[in-house]
Parts: C-alpha cells; sequence; structure tokens
C-alpha cells in the first residue's frame, strides 16, 4: 500500500511540472509575433545611416473572400526607419507594431541601388549572425529604391517576398542565375578573386500599374556595386557557370528565324596554364537540340535547313559567352570566378596567381567548344514552306 | 569491493563508445574553422593519431581486468601518489562534465530558446541525468544502441536529403595549407572527442566480456563513432562549402539549409533533437564517471547519495568555467588539446610503465 501511495504521488508531482515547466519563456504564439517576409535596406542622405524598411505579413486578411477584391496592396505592412545598424534598426521597428518581430521566415534581403554602390559588405554580417536569420535568404538589388520594390504587390501573389521567391523557383526550371542565396553571397565575398553577383528586381511600367520582374545581375567588387549584367551578358554568365538546365537559343538570321530548346547540357570546364605562364580557360558545352519553331527557310531541305540551324546555334552560344567575357574584362571583375578554378586547380601557383590577379585576368584566355546534337523536330518534320525531299 | 555490480554485455559497450563519439558533432567547429575543406582529412589523421592512445586504454583494461582507474591508480603508484593521480583525473572528468554541458547549455541557448536562463535548462537536464546515474551503469548505457542507430539514420538521410546542394568542387583545394594546420587539427580532434573515451577506463571493470575481447568491442564502436563524426564533416564542407569557417555550429547550418521544393525544409530540429539525446548519454558517462571517481577516492560504500550534490557541483562549475564564449572557442582549439593530452594519452602512459617496472598485475592476482 505504501509503495502504490509513493508511485501515485510521484505521478501528481510528475503530470503538473509537464504543464508548468515546458517552455515557458520561449513561447511564440501566432497571434503574438508579426512574421517578417521582407527586409529593404536603402541609402540615406546620411552617409552612415541606412534606411530599413520590413515587410509583414498580414495574417487575418485571408479570410476575407477574393470576389471582394481586397485592397492587394493592404496584404502586407510596411515598416521604415532610419538606423546604423540592421539590429539597432530593428530594435526600432519593433516599437511601431504591436506584436513581437519574427524574422524567422523572412524570404528575401533586397539592397536599393544607391546603398549597393556605397557597399553592401557590411550589413551582411548581422544576416550571417543573428539566430533568427536564416542563410537560405534570397538577396537581390533594386533598380531604384528597395522601398518601392516592397511596396509594389504582383498580381498573382500580392506580397512581393512571397511572390519573388515563387517568381525564382520557378526560373530555378530553366535556369539558376537569378537565385542567390546569403550563403552563396557569403560564399562568393570569402574567395579572394571573385566578383560577387547579385540579381537585380526592376519595376515596369504596365499599364497603369508597375509590375515587377527580374533583369539581369549586379555585379560587386569589395567596395560596391560596379556594373551590371543585360539579359545577353546574363545568359552568357549562365552558359559560363553551368547554371542553365534548359533553355532557347533564338536565332535570327537571313534565311529564317527559329527557337531551338537546349536540354541535357554537359558541361566541362578545365583551366590550364601553358609553357607561357599564360592562362587559359576552356569551356566545353554539349547540349541537346530539339527545334522548337520555325519560320522561313523557304525551299531548303531539311538536312540544310538542321545544319545551319545547328552552325547557327553555336555562334549564338559563343556569341553570348563571349559578350559576357568581354564585359568580365571590362569592368575588371572576375565574376565568373575563374580565380577560384585556377585556386582549385593550381594551388601552388595560386598565391603567385593572386597577388597579380588584377593584371592577369586582362590576359586569361577563354576558348569554347560547343558541341550540338540534333535529337528531335518536334510534332512536325517539314516546315509548311520547306522544300519536299526526294 | 565494487560500488556498482550493473554489468555491461559487449554490443552495448560497442555502441557507447560509439555514441558517445557521435555526441562530440556539436564540437567540429573547434576544427573546421581551423582547417576549412580539409577538415576530413584531418578527421582521418586524428583517427589514426588516436590508435596508440586505444591501445594504451586497451592494454590497462587487459592487465586490470576487474580494476577501474582509481584503483588502478592505488595499485601502481600506492595509496597516497595513487590518490593524487586519481584527485587530478577527477578534475579532468569534472572539468569535461562542466564543458559539455555548458555546450549544452550554449547550443539550446543559442539556437532554441533564446530567453530561458540557462540555469532552468542545465537544472532541469541534470536532474534527469541524476536520475539515470543513480540507477547505476546498466541504466545509463541501456540506450546507446537505441541512440546511436538514431544519430546514425539522421546523419545518412540528411546527407542524402542535403545532396542537391553538394559540390565535390567544395574539397579543393586539397592539402594547400600550412602543415602545422594539419598538426593542429589532427591534434584537436585526436585529444577533444576522440581521446575523451579513456572515461571508460573508469567503467570496465563492469564488463561482462572476456578481458581479451574488450579490445575488439571498443575499437569496433571507436571506428562506428569516427565514422559517423567523418560523415558530418564531409556532408558539412561539401554543402556549406568555403563558408564552414565562419559558421560556429556547422552542422546546424546545414541542416537548415535543407530544402526540397519548399515542402521539407525546416528540419534543423532534427539536429537539435539528435544532438540533445547524444549530450544527455555523453553528460551522464562522465556525470557517473566523476561520481565514481570520487566514490573510489573516498572508499565509500555506496555512490547514490553523491549524485545530486556532484550534480550541482558540475552546473556551479561549468557557469564559471569560462568567461565567454570567445575564451571557450579559444581555449578548445589552442590550449585545450595539450592539456587533455596529458590526461588522456601521457598519464595512462606512465601508468603502464610504472606497472611494467614494477611486474605488477601478476602479483596482484596472485594475492587475491
Amino acid at each position: 500500500m505504501v509503495i502504490k501511495k509513493l508511485i501515485l504521488f510521484k505521478i501528481i508531482v510528475i503530470i503538473p511540472i509537464t504543464f508548468i515547466l515546458t517552455g515557458c519563456w520561449d513561447n511564440k504564439e501566432l497571434d503574438t509575433i508579426s512574421i517578417v517576409t521582407g527586409v529593404g535596406i536603402d541609402a540615406t542622405e546620411d552617409e552612415d545611416k541606412i534606411e530599413f524598411i520590413l515587410q509583414i505579413e498580414r495574417v487575418s486578411q485571408h479570410n476575407t473572400s477574393p470576389l471582394e477584391g481586397a485592397n492587394t496592396n493592404d496584404s502586407s505592412i510596411i515598416l521604415e526607419t532610419e538606423a546604423k545598424g540592421i539590429l539597432s534598426a530593428i530594435e526600432k521597428l519593433q516599437k511601431q507594431v504591436t506584436r513581437d518581430l519574427f524574422m524567422h521566415h523572412n524570404q528575401a534581403v533586397i539592397f536599393g541601388k544607391e546603398q549597393a554602390e556605397k557597399g553592401i559588405k557590411p550589413y551582411i554580417d548581422a544576416f550571417l549572425r543573428q539566430q533568427d536569420m536564416r542563410m537560405e535568404t534570397l538577396v537581390f538589388v533594386a533598380e531604384g529604391k528597395a522601398k518601392d520594390i516592397l511596396h509594389n504587390s504582383m498580381e498573382q501573389d500580392s506580397a512581393f517576398s512571397s511572390g519573388i521567391t515563387r517568381m525564382v523557383d520557378a526560373t530555378n526550371r530553366y535556369s539558376e542565375s537569378y537565385s542567390v542565396r546569403v550563403l552563396d553571397l557569403v560564399s562568393m565575398i570569402i574567395e579572394e578573386t571573385t566578383a560577387p553577383t547579385i540579381p537585380i528586381v526592376r519595376l515596369e511600367e504596365h499599364e497603369k500599374e508597375l509590375r515587377l520582374l527580374l533583369s539581369g545581375l549586379a555585379i560587386f567588387n569589395d567596395g560596391g556595386l560596379i556594373g551590371q549584367l543585360n539579359e545577353i551578358e546574363t545568359r552568357g554568365y549562365t552558359w559560363i557557370m553551368d547554371k542553365f538546365k534548359t533553355t532557347f537559343i533564338e536565332i535570327d538570321i537571313e534565311e529564317g528565324f527559329s527557337n531551338l530548346n537546349i536540354s541535357n547540357i554537359k558541361y566541362n570546364l578545365e583551366p590550364e596554364i601553358n609553357n607561357e605562364n599564360k592562362l587559359i580557360i576552356s569551356l566545353e558545352i554539349i547540349g541537346d537540340i530539339v527545334i522548337s519553331e520555325i519560320q522561313g527557310f523557304d525551299n531548303m531541305t531539311v538536312k540544310a535547313v538542321t545544319d545551319t540551324l545547328l552552325e547557327e546555334g553555336k555562334k549564338v552560344i559563343n556569341r553570348e559567352i563571349q559578350t559576357c567575357f568581354n564585359k568580365s574584362k571590362e569592368l575588371n571583375a572576375d565574376f565568373l570566378r575563374f580565380g577560384e578554378e585556377f585556386h582549385k586547380k593550381f594551388p601552388k601557383q595560386w598565391e603567385e596567381i593572386k597577388n597579380n590577379w588584377n593584371d592577369m585576368y586582362q590576359e586569361v584566355e577563354l576558348s569554347t567548344k560547343i558541341e550540338l546534337n540534333l535529337i528531335d523536330t518536334g510534332k512536325i518534320v517539314n516546315s509548311l514552306n520547306m522544300k519536299e525531299e526526294n | 569491493m565494487k560500488i556498482d555490480k550493473g554489468k555491461i554485455s559487449g554490443i552495448q559497450f560497442m555502441f557507447t563508445v560509439a555514441c558517445f563519439l557521435q555526441s562530440s558533432s556539436l564540437l567540429t567547429s573547434f576544427f573546421t574553422s581551423i582547417t576549412k575543406q580539409d577538415s576530413w582529412i584531418v578527421t582521418i589523421l586524428g583517427f589514426i593519431v588516436s590508435i596508440p592512445s586505444l591501445l594504451i586504454y586497451t592494454y590497462i583494461m587487459k592487465i586490470f581486468p576487474d580494476k577501474n582507474l582509481v584503483e588502478v591508480n592505488d595499485i601502481v603508484f600506492g595509496p597516497i601518489i595513487g590518490k593524487l593521480f586519481s584527485i587530478v583525473y577527477l578534475w579532468f572528468f569534472m572539468t569535461l562534465s562542466s564543458l559539455n554541458i555548458k555546450d549544452l547549455g550554449d547550443f539550446v541557448h543559442k539556437t532554441t530558446m533564446q530567453k530561458t536562463p540557462a540555469i532552468i535548462i542545465l537544472g532541469i537536464f541534470m536532474l534527469l541525468c541524476a536520475w539515470a546515474v543513480r540507477n547505476g551503469i546498466e541504466v545509463v548505457t541501456r540506450y546507446s544502441m537505441f541512440f546511436t542507430l538514431i544519430a546514425i539514420f539522421i546523419v545518412i538521410s540528411t546527407s542524402f536529403l542535403t545532396m542537391n546542394q553538394m559540390k565535390i568542387d567544395n574539397f579543393l583545394p586539397m592539402l594547400n595549407q600550412p602543415r602545422m594546420i594539419y598538426i593542429q587539427g589532427a591534434h584537436i580532434i585526436s585529444t577533444i572527442p576522440f581521446g575523451e573515451v579513456m572515461v571508460f577506463l573508469m567503467i570496465h571493470p563492469n564488463l561482462e566480456i572476456e578481458p581479451k575481447q574488450r579490445r575488439k568491442y571498443y575499437t569496433y564502436g571507436f571506428i562506428i563513432g569516427g565514422l559517423t563524426l567523418l560523415t558530418i564533416v564531409i556532408r558539412d564542407t561539401a554543402v556549406l562549402g568555403n563558408t564552414i569557417k565562419i559558421f560556429a555550429l556547422p552542422p546546424f547550418e546545414t541542416l537548415r539549409l535543407i530544402s526540397i521544393y519548399s515542402g521539407l525544409s525546416r528540419i534543423e530540429v532534427l539536429f537539435a533533437v539528435s544532438l540533445i539525446m547524444l549530450m544527455f548519454f555523453k553528460i551522464c558517462i562522465l556525470y557517473y564517471v566523476t561520481v565514481m571517481s570520487i566514490a573510489y577516492i573516498f572508499n565509500l560504500k555506496s555512490f547514490k547519495s553523491l549524485v545530486i550534490s556532484v550534480g550541482i557541483i558540475i552546473i556551479m562549475y561549468s557557469f564559471s568555467i569560462y568567461p565567454s564564449i570567445i575564451v571557450h572557442m579559444n581555449s578548445a582549439s589552442k590550449t585545450a588539446p595539450f592539456q587533455w593530452f596529458m590526461f588522456e594519452t601521457i598519464l595512462p602512459f606512465i601508468t603502464i610503465i610504472v606497472a611494467k617496472i614494477r611486474k605488477l598485475p601478476k602479483l596482484k592476482k596472485g594475492m587475491i
């Protein structure tokens, strides 16, 4: 009996303990937090300070019926303040909201162009150091002000930050150039010769409303933004970095116009140092081609057309790669990570290369070898106006 | 005279050693911050370097099959000097326990519960450990197999889940850093996680297996633990690349990156669960060893009355051991390996040599 009473006593003591003593200090309920989904950093007139913008998702809005046409701008709250550091800004903003700012679900960090020119490196530290910031948060540079971009809403995804992550997810199926996470950025900053790249988001006027789009890449050096890549240069970058999964090659020549779909891309990049101490990068790209669209090419046989198309396709890819490479030489910024290739392949010579990298980069040669194999022509073989083969 | 009459089987012992090593996966940043992409080479080096120490421990186990470290010291060095040696070891065990519980406290504080006072976390945790320790070694080691298998499962499954982010390139350039770095790294890893298995010298009299078999199980356990650690280091390097050197908890960051089409993501809590589980195990062993060495030094009849008070001392010690995490990291990668090296290799080695000179085990066996 005594033992049974003892056991009963223990149970009575233990069960309340599990209710009382579990996670009482750190509890965060959904109704006590403000979920931050986007962070923007803009320059201010004051040299030292930044304008810090937070986007907070409104939780209760989702109950309203979409038919009522809820004001899309209201689906998120924008907070802004000026401060010297990121954490002091968050602390200031905490006083403006009724709930705890919850950073774990932050989707994107956007730097305004002006701030990007001044430099972004000092502000990365906070995103690494704080436990509630995650390394897979995407980083962007805004053409213009970050604030305008965060204020803008998208048609299908009302808030900017959830929209942009979906947008990047969608583009990732074709090319991964537009997805730069904090981790990737830090990795690029750590590499001694690499110039970091960050995708640019831009607002474009579109029938009274502004539409958001990804356009090109921003190139940084130690100080800040030094240049940006346009659409074609970005394609070249994507080829060289092996970030294409599948893409279209547009061929526009005298005989006609065609779109080729390239997939199953095999890639090989080999750094070399030849006898004269010259640095050479040889790039090899092999891909499978499917003809997706043909206009023109009147009175040519299928064989002739496909031969021309493959030949032109190689030229197009080569041109894109060379444009990008020339741009990088023009900026003297090694955003193609060639230096790192030499570092990895030739660790012994690296010390010497590293010290003269700025001069040596101008001398780097890029040789490309592109091979395209036609595997399919789509549902039809001949085009409507092509010559019948006998 | 044995205070704790619990028995451990060979398999249990093997998994105990493995589990003990796996729990060090938290500490990889001590050497990954120094050796960067070559950490996996250093792990293998450290593994090889600690094999001689392993042979020393198993030799002591063989020649004194039913005596624990404190008793061995008494026999080898005589009652007075032996006690001095034992007290030095006691300090070592106690420091290890407090360091580990401090690591756990820091981990919980940094990752999940930022506002909860450390004393609450550590107090509750120690209470659980004390409960296990009071019930003796059999209870402490019973879950080793279960814990080891869960830890291995988590390591393997997360390696698969991060496979899409791994880059072989991240291991290059290989062996391109100053030679001292490899020596330092190998030294750290051979003393901090691997050398700590010397605490089993306090437990081996409870083994149910033949003295000759002990080396086998000990080595197997060591290999399982070492391989798990190696897998973790390789996975982290492949995923994090050159950023591995800046993180205080590389495995945690790696798991945070897992994201399979935004459906399966944010599973770093798996790491937290497995780590707290493994740390519970490691701290139990260290705690038990500390309690037992006190009991043997003072020739007590029972160790149960000591458990709670030693637990309180360990917690208090863990609060005052380092003023800040920077000092902790510095000492872990610079001074601690040398201190531990003395306890883990030099002192046991001296024990063997003195025992050899005095031809002790045979004489003692004849007397009993």
